[in-house]
């Protein structure tokens, strides 16, 4: 949806409008509650101290250290995940045999709360990237399988039909007809891992990390610095809406072209 | 000698309710070489079931279909399906989708072309190939859908209700081009429709099924040569004949419910 918002022009509605003034009025009403002293800083940053505070980290470069820890994480984990969940997804799809042994042991490890187990991650993988790269695969890798396969299966009955009557043996059926067919849930279980990724990335690293913006922001917390709190959070929220938005636009550059329009509602 | 013939056919199916069936009763069929025969029949009465029965891709509960002397167990290459909505491949190009069963049987690339070549002539599908299935018509969809079936050169070719998703006109010419093809290509076709006049504009034969559980009521030969006159008195009069004869079938079917 996000990739096809791209291509379609928006207007900027009465609606539109409303909001943007809705949202003017809060921040210069903080601005002025915090300036006048009627909430604590410690609670509450005013705009124009989240701006200061964003500028004066950029500029010193104490942010680009953790960012960037952060995005490698990030990136190296959920590749992980996509690349093990698709391969194993192939692998049900061409053999329900070995879905039928292993589903059972998928849907227990997917079942354990992945924070629950962080403190055992730790003991074994230490407190620096293994550990987070572990866990955001383990955040992620059943979405992207599990949808996949339910994709495959999923499969239209008459394309399955018309393979049979073309006397398509079962490998033919499995890569020219079930997995293209699974491709857009494939895309959707990706899309979910990608919001759900950066959440296991920043708790792990509150938890206990060395670096990383999760790090950062449980330091400014134990500081009482609540203007960086605020601009780690905008900036975390930023940086996963942009991944989304990245895996949307690859599905749409490969999906477009057959799939059908579907219009704005 | 018959290209297809099913021999008192049964064919039972559970439904989701756990309760039985019965679609086809009996049902008894020759289809010679290079016959059209069409199937009618009321709604739900198993016309596509008989079909899929004979593509070798439903079991059936008794009886048994032959292909030239042969059982049919399985689908068969000499066996072409043609489906409804055409069936097309959404992530492959029209081209692609045509070549489709030549990649499954593993022509070679040389021979896949020029039987492109040949049938996107044939089936008026120039400056489509590159295109989806979602930015083509109904009609040339439909155009694909048959391309796809040809290009394997099947002996005998099924259709279930082909042209009835698209609109009066193009069904029109579809139904033309159909008969043309089968004069030169010399097929035997069986065909499923629900559309009385489309079945004896087309037909050598029209074959009426019954309401469940479906047994052959009536058949009909229709003696007129080709090409046919859409408003020939002789095909309007078979055709209201044959109207009346549904009615009737269905009448017995509520007289026997309420008895
Ligand atoms: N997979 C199935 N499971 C249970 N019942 C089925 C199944 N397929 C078909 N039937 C039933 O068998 C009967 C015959 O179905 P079929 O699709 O062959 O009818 P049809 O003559 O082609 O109907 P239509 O004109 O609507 O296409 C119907 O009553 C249908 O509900
Ligand atoms: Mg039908």
């Amino acid at each position: 949806m996000a990739a096809r918002g791209q291509i379609k022009k928006k207007k900027f509605t009465f609606i539109n409008a409303l909001q943007l003034v809705a949202i003017i009025v809060l921040l210069a009403y903080i601005q002025y509650a915090v300036d006048a002293g009627r909430i604590s800083k410690i609670f509450i940053a005013s705009p124009k101290m989240i701006v200061d505070e964003a500028i004066k980290i950029i500029s010193k470069g104490i942010l680009w250290p953790h960012l960037v820890l952060t995005l490698q994480e990030l990136v190296v984990g959920y590749l992980l995940a996509a690349a093990v969940g698709v391969v194993v997804a192939l692998t049900w799809i061409l053999f329900p045999k070995l879905e039928e042994f292993m589903d059972l042991f998928c849907s227990a490890i997917m079942a354990v709360p992945k924070t629950a187990i962080l403190p055992l991650l730790i003991l074994w993988f230490g407190i620096g990237f293994k550990s987070k790269i572990v866990l955001i695969f383990l955040f992620t890798v059943f979405q992207i399988l599990y949808n996949t396969v339910t994709g495959a299966k999923q499969t239209d009955v008459k394309f399955i039909k018309v393979a049979k009557v073309f006397k398509a043996n079962r490998f033919q059926l499995v890569f020219d007809i079930m997995i293209p067919a699974a491709i857009p849930s494939m895309f959707n279980g990706l899309k979910l891992a990608a919001a759900t990724a950066l959440t296991g990335v920043v708790f792990s690293e509150m938890q206990s990390a060395k670096g990383g913006l999760g790090f950062l922001l449980s330091e400014a917390q134990q500081l009482l610095n609540s203007a960086r709190m605020f601009f780690i959070i905008v900036l975390v929220t930023v940086v996963s809406v942009l991944f989304v938005r990245l895996i949307a636009l690859i599905e749409y550059s490969i999906c477009h072209r057959w799939q059908q329009k579907v219009p704005h509602i | 000698m018959p290209t297809i013939k099913a021999n008192k056919v049964e064919k039972y199916y559970r439904s989701n309710d756990g309760e039985l069936v019965h679609a086809l009763k009996d049902v008894t069929l020759e289809i010679k070489d290079g016959e059209f025969v069409a199937i009618v029949g009321p709604s739900g009465c198993g016309k596509s079931t008989f079909l899929e029965i004979v593509a070798g891709l439903l079991p059936l509960d008794g009886g048994e279909v032959y292909l030239d002397d042969e059982k049919i167990t399985d689908t068969d290459r000499n066996i072409g399906v043609v489906f409804q909505d055409a069936s097309l491949f959404p992530w492959r190009t029209i081209k692609k989708n045509i070549a489709f069963g030549m990649e499954i049987a593993k022509v070679p690339k040389e021979e896949q072309e020029k039987r492109l070549k040949h049938y996107i002539e044939l089936m008026n599908l120039r400056g489509f190939e590159n295109k989806f299935p979602s930015q083509l018509s109904g009609g040339m969809k439909q155009r694909a859908g048959i391309a796809r079936t040809l290009v394997m050169d099947p002996k005998v070719i099924l259709m279930d209700e082909p042209f009835s998703a698209v609109d009066h006109l193009t069904r029109c010419t579809l139904q033309d081009e159909l008969l043309k093809l089968r004069e030169k290509e010399k097929k035997t076709i069986l065909f499923v429709t629900h559309d009385i006049n489309e079945a004896v504009y087309l037909a050598d034969r029209v074959i009426l099924l019954s309401p469940r559980p479906s047994v052959i009521q009536e058949e009909y030969v229709i003696k007129a040569d080709y090409p046919r006159n859409r408003d020939d008195e002789y095909l309007a009069h078979v055709a209201s004949k044959i109207m009346k004869d549904i009615v009737k079938g269905s009448k017995q079917d509520t007289i026997e419910y309420y008895i």
